[in-house]
């Protein structure tokens, strides 16, 4: 028996449409296997037939909540319409597929007389659930790029880059027509809607693609994020069958998941914004980028050369050759201390250039060599003398090498 | 904002509660009030299950048994109550209005 795959995108109020669809189907001798999918498609999977023709009855109803998984009452409900002979299929965001393979005696609700206030509810909790979804994809987006390779020095940027053009012209797209449902203006949907809406929307996935490689990227750091997104599916979808394995119900799994999941990321995503961490092996500790001064409130009583003080951030760039940076241009820290200087910082040359001295708005002080980075404690600075540091610094140069 | 009690019954209504006046599951609902109006009122499965949810909450009807997907309900005192009180309205309607709309028929 041959068996064909179709992709389908609808909302809750178009349930007539997939209805009209699913007979026509039928009529060409396909009968419907299955209907899966996540929140962007429905896949339906039909398969050739012979014999009494199988008539499909959609409906709606509103008792399922924000994600898909059929709840206590949508699973009563089902009963209930099986009871008059029709037999359940399948269901996606509140839409419930039925066949009857008999002539109907019962229609399962009147023809044109819908529960508006019902399909209305349903199409909202699609949205929310699909708007979830997004977001959850966003910031999962926006985690990788803030913590994978070369992204984690522009993530501001990045995040304005994905929700401009990455996410958010799709997601607008597909809640533009169940929006104005919402607020009364309907549109006569036909098959073809459904059919092109899923086109559309590949094909604006597959420009999502595309963007992603038009960022300033490495393949390499492309590939991880590729194998990060795999492996963090194959997880997900282990862990999901061994927790179905255990009997416990779908929709706890699906909560407690998601639950898990918003927590994880947020707090990444929280962590990222205060670190602004750098994967970069030649630089092992991190510094806080809002957090970062070098300054010359102490350093004079220090005996320091003040001489050597770096300007201010708009200065900087008008003296872009700043003799400092310069010297210090092709070793790892330099490019962090460069785009530490957005943050309207101050730069010392601490000692014939080889050093440089990084002070901390929290009283923490970072002593910065051309190699390493290491914070002490404001106290612990005031008890140590030029020559404690100098030495501190080489202890830490000889380490690194 | 607690759900709004039920003041009067609509006809659905009525004859689902008279229906249950034996237990009875959804179906079986549906042709007995078929066969009672002459087929004048169809209770459709979607509505039907509807209005039941609804009677449940209220504790006008209780579920009496599950088997298989067949579920049986059947009407509570409060619900009895509530017919009656219905059932006295729509004849105190008619008695009064009778000396003037029996000219009419």
């Amino acid at each position: 028996m041959k068996t064909i795959e179709k992709i389908l995108t609808f909302y809750p109020y178009e349930y007539r449409v997939l209805e009209e669809y699913l007979c026509d189907m039928s009529k060409k001798g396909y009968q419907l296997i299955s209907l899966k999918g996540d929140h962007f498609f429905a896949i339906a999977t039909f398969q050739e037939y012979e014999g009494t023709y199988i008539q499909y009855v959609c409906d709606y109803t509103a008792s399922n909540g924000f994600f898909q998984e059929d709840s206590d009452e949508t699973i009563a409900y089902r009963s209930f319409i099986e009871e008059y002979g029709y037999t359940y299929i399948s269901s996606f965001h509140g839409v419930l597929i039925f066949s009857t393979a008999k002539p109907i005696r019962f229609e399962i609700r009147e023809y044109h007389v819908d529960n508006k206030k019902q399909l209305r509810k349903a199409t909202l909790y699609h949205l929310i659930s699909y708007t979830c979804i997004c977001f959850m994809y966003m910031l999962i987006f926006h985690v990788m790029t803030t913590t994978i390779g070369d992204y984690a020095k522009s993530n501001i940027s990045i995040l304005y880059y994905m929700l401009t053009r990455v996410m958010l012209i799709p997601y607008l797209w597909m809640i533009a027509q169940p929006l104005l449902y919402l607020i009364g203006i309907n549109f006569n949907t036909k098959i073809t809607t459904i059919h092109r809406r899923a086109m559309i929307l590949s094909s604006t996935l597959m420009l999502w693609m595309f963007s992603m490689f038009q960022m300033e990227s490495s393949i390499k750091s492309l590939l991880e994020m590729f194998l990060f997104i795999i492996a963090g599916i194959l997880l997900l979808y282990k862990l999901w069958n061994w927790m179905k394995q255990k009997a416990i119900t779908k929709r706890g799994i699906y909560f407690a998941l998601s639950s898990i999941m918003y927590v994880v990321l947020l707090l990444v995503y929280v962590q990222n914004l205060q670190d602004d961490s750098i994967k970069d092996d030649d630089v092992p500790i991190m510094l806080n980028k809002e957090d970062v001064y070098i300054t010359s409130t102490f350093l004079p009583s220090r005996e320091y050369h003040s001489s050597y003080l770096m300007s201010e951030v708009d200065i900087y760039y008008e003296a872009g050759q700043y003799y400092n940076i310069q010297h210090v241009k092709d070793t790892p820290i330099s490019g962090y201390l460069k785009e530490r200087l957005i943050y309207n910082s101050h730069i010392m040359d601490v000692e014939k250039r080889d050093e440089f001295m990084i002070y901390d708005r929290s009283f923490d002080v970072a002593i910065v060599s051309d190699r390493d980075i290491l914070s002490v404690s404001h106290d612990t600075y005031e008890q140590m003398s030029t020559q404690d540091i100098k030495t501190l610094c080489k202890q830490i140069q000889k380490e690194m090498l | 904002m607690p759900k709004k009690q039920l003041d009067t019954l609509t006809e659905p209504m009525y004859y689902t509660l008279v229906a249950l006046l034996s237990p009875r599951c959804g179906i079986e609902i549906t042709e007995f009030v078929l066969e009672i109006t002459h087929e004048r009122v169809r209770l459709v499965p979607g509505t039907l299950y509807a209005m039941l949810s609804k009677f449940e909450s209220e504790k006008m009807i209780v579920e009496m048994s599950v088997d298989g997907r067949r579920r049986t309900y059947q009407i509570t005192d409060k619900g009895k109550d509530m017919l009656i009180e219905e059932y006295r309205r729509l004849k105190t309607l008619m008695e009064e209005g009778k000396p003037w709309m029996e000219e009419l028929l």
